[in-house]
Order: C-alpha cells, then sequence, then structure tokens
C-alpha cells in the first residue's frame, strides 16, 4: 500500500498562495560574516584547562568549606545549655567590665574647702571716675561738735588784704 | 549526568558534584576567559575564581536558572574585573585640554600585548587573538560568546544581561570591526574575491 503524498499540482490554489510569499534573502555582509566564522573556527585552536586544575580548585574548595563549617560551628551553639554557659560568660565579663571602666573612668573626688574670704573695701565709683574708697563704719569719725563759743573764736578765712576801687593794686604790679 | 542532578549535587555540596562541573565546563570557561581577557594564565585565574564562586554562591542560584549560562555569568564578571584591574595598572591616564579649555582624561591602551604562543602557536592564530584585544570589551564578548562559544543570542542576553536586540546590534558591530582588522588575514587564506 502506497503512501499517499499531498502535492501541490493537486491544489493550485496552495501554489498561488506559495507564490506569493516573499524569498526571504541573505543580508549585506553574509558570506563576510561565514568567512570570519570560519576563521575563528578553523584557525583559533580552544584553550583548555592546564593539568592539575581541578585538584587546585578542589583543595580551595576544601578550605573554604573547612573555614565555613567551623563558623557556623561558632555562629550557631545549639544546646540551651551552651546558651546559658555565654550568657553567663557574657555578664561576668561585662560586669567586670563595667566595673573597671566606670573605676577608672570616674572623676576622682576631692573635698572643696572653699578659700577664706578676703574684706575688700567697698568701692564706689564716682563722676569724676576716681575711685574713692569709702571708710569703713568704723573708719567713719563723728565730726566734731563744736560750741558757739568755739565757733565765734574762729578765725575768718577772708582775705585781710583791702582792695580799694578805683586804686591799682601794688601786688599785681609786681 | 543531567543539569538537574548536577544542581542538586551542588547544592548538598558534594564533592562529586563539583568535580563533575569543572569535568564539563573548564575547558571551556578556560578558553572563554583566554580569548576575552589575552591571557592564558589569567584566564586560568579567572576559571578558578569561576568555580570557587559558585561553590560559595551555590545557594543564590535559582532553580529554574540554567547552570551554563550562570557559569558563563560569573566568568564574564570575573574577567571584567581582571581587566579593569589590569587596565588601572597597565594604562597611562593622559590629561588633555579640549577646545573649550577643560581638562579632559583619556586612558591610553596598553600596546605591548602579545598572546600567548602556547595556546596561539600558529602566526594567523597570533594574529586573531590581537584583532580579538583590539575590540571594544563590550564587542569582544558578544564575538567571542557568539562565535567562538556557540551560545545562543538568547544565552548571551542572559550571560550580559543585556536586551536580545542589544547582543545581535554587538555581535554586527563586533564582526565588522574584526573584519577590518583581519583583511589582510582574509586576503592570504582565501584570496582577493573573498573581500
Amino acid at each position: 500500500m502506497s503512501e499517499h503524498k499531498p502535492d501541490n499540482h493537486e491544489h493550485p490554489e496552495l501554489r498561488d498562495i506559495q507564490r506569493q510569499l516573499p524569498r526571504a534573502t541573505a543580508p549585506i555582509g553574509f558570506e563576510e560574516t561565514v568567512l570570519l566564522r570560519r576563521l575563528l573556527q578553523e584557525h583559533l585552536p580552544h584553550a583548555t584547562a592546564p593539568e592539575g586544575f581541578e585538584e587546585e580548585v578542589l583543595s580551595c574548595l576544601r578550605k573554604e568549606e573547612s573555614s565555613r563549617r567551623r563558623l557556623r560551628r561558632l555562629r550557631l551553639p545549639k544546646s540551651p545549655r551552651t546558651w546559658i554557659a555565654i550568657g553567663v560568660g557574657a555578664a561576668i565579663v561585662g560586669g567586670i567590665a563595667y566595673y573597671s571602666a566606670s573605676k577608672l573612668a570616674s572623676p576622682q573626688i576631692e573635698h572643696y574647702q572653699p578659700p577664706t574670704p578676703q574684706v575688700l573695701p567697698l568701692v564706689i565709683p564716682t563722676d569724676s571716675a576716681i575711685e574713692e574708697p569709702v571708710p569703713t563704719r568704723r573708719q567713719q569719725q563723728a565730726p566734731p561738735v563744736r560750741t558757739p563759743r568755739e565757733t565765734l573764736k574762729q578765725q575768718s578765712t577772708a582775705p585781710t588784704k583791702r582792695v580799694t576801687p578805683g586804686v591799682p593794686d601794688h601786688d599785681d604790679e609786681e | 549526568m543531567d543539569e538537574q542532578t548536577l544542581v542538586e549535587l551542588l547544592l548538598e555540596r558534594k564533592e562529586d558534584g563539583f568535580r563533575e562541573l569543572m569535568r564539563v565546563y573548564k575547558d571551556d570557561l578556560v578558553n572563554f576567559a583566554y580569548r576575552f581577557v589575552g591571557s592564558y594564565d589569567d584566564a586560568v585565574d579567572v576559571a578558578q575564581e569561576t568555580f570557587v564562586r559558585v561553590f560559595r554562591f551555590i545557594e543564590t542560584f535559582q532553580r529554574g536558572a540554567r547552570l551554563k549560562t550562570w557559569l558563563y555569568a560569573i566568568a564574564r564578571n570575573v574577567a571584567l574585573s581582571m581587566l579593569d584591574e589590569r587596565k588601572r595598572r597597565m594604562t597611562t591616564r593622559l590629561v588633555e585640554t579640549d577646545d573649550e579649555g577643560q581638562e579632559v582624561e583619556r586612558d591610553v591602551p596598553d600596546v605591548s600585548y602579545m598572546p600567548d604562543r602556547a595556546v596561539d602557536s600558529t602566526i594567523v592564530a597570533q594574529r586573531i587573538q590581537e584583532a580579538l584585544m583590539k575590540l571594544p570589551t563590550v564587542y569582544r564578548e558578544a564575538v567571542v560568546l557568539r562565535d567562538i562559544e556557540g551560545l545562543t543570542y538568547e544565552e548571551i542576553a542572559d550571560v550580559c544581561k543585556i536586551e536580545i536586540g542589544t547582543v545581535k546590534s554587538r555581535i554586527n558591530r563586533g564582526r565588522t570591526m574584526l573584519q577590518e582588522l583581519l583583511r589582510d588575514v582574509y586576503e592570504e587564506l582565501y584570496g582577493k574575491q573573498s573581500q
């Protein structure tokens, strides 16, 4: 029994449709690209890994894996006892550190002795910008009490020289 | 071993998993890194560092993602860091004054690059590698990943974290620049009719 193959001759409409399909053409530079690829494939040797490559990498990986395991062991202690021991240890160390730090870093306590007060004279500035010491109460003396008689006996402070108006003063000429 | 099984082994940090990963990908990564950074010793360092990082960050690998593109993305990042470091070490910073009197800093690339003769033993291979190293980094990585490593556009977009359209344009631009740089090699190998 022969297999029946569809032929385009039996379907002329299909043949027309196929004719209407545009023909795909090679792009510009197609041949050059083929030549280039041929050049690269034929004349460029394939570099290979040297001998011992795998062992070198594996020894590197083993080292990394052992350090990773050590780190993991340090990072994740599983038993609660270990956690408690670590906590207690940390608390002790922290306490010691805090105590020594507070002891060393705290300021030294000194008993403060205030200096003996010094009696300074009270100074009141005057208008003339000359500072005059104000006498203390002890230094202030009571004004002398005069009797009326003493007051009469007091010599006059008026000038004794008589000056006559219109007469030239001889003292001035001298 | 299929990729899913390999990922499971890696997530369990089984040494067999890492051995298998290296067996499958070490040569591809060394080759990619060599064509990208241009030095075989640096390429080996890049590949080793890539596997170490895979080990370190395997927990961050998303199960739906492709292991191959993840590996290339790590290798690319390591290689870029290495190139940056080399640039800082080997370039001279030239300060020029532009038309407006402003000071402009320019990097003068290292011109003393020589391909590794242990890898590129033929003159043609050395000239191709020299030409590759003259391409800007973004075009070089695209061309190397597509035409040398044979990654698809989607995979390159995944590795470089860019759009597929950008991948295509970078590959085209890189190829055009490479053709210009290798004009003499073409003429020698394929005759003048190829141009």
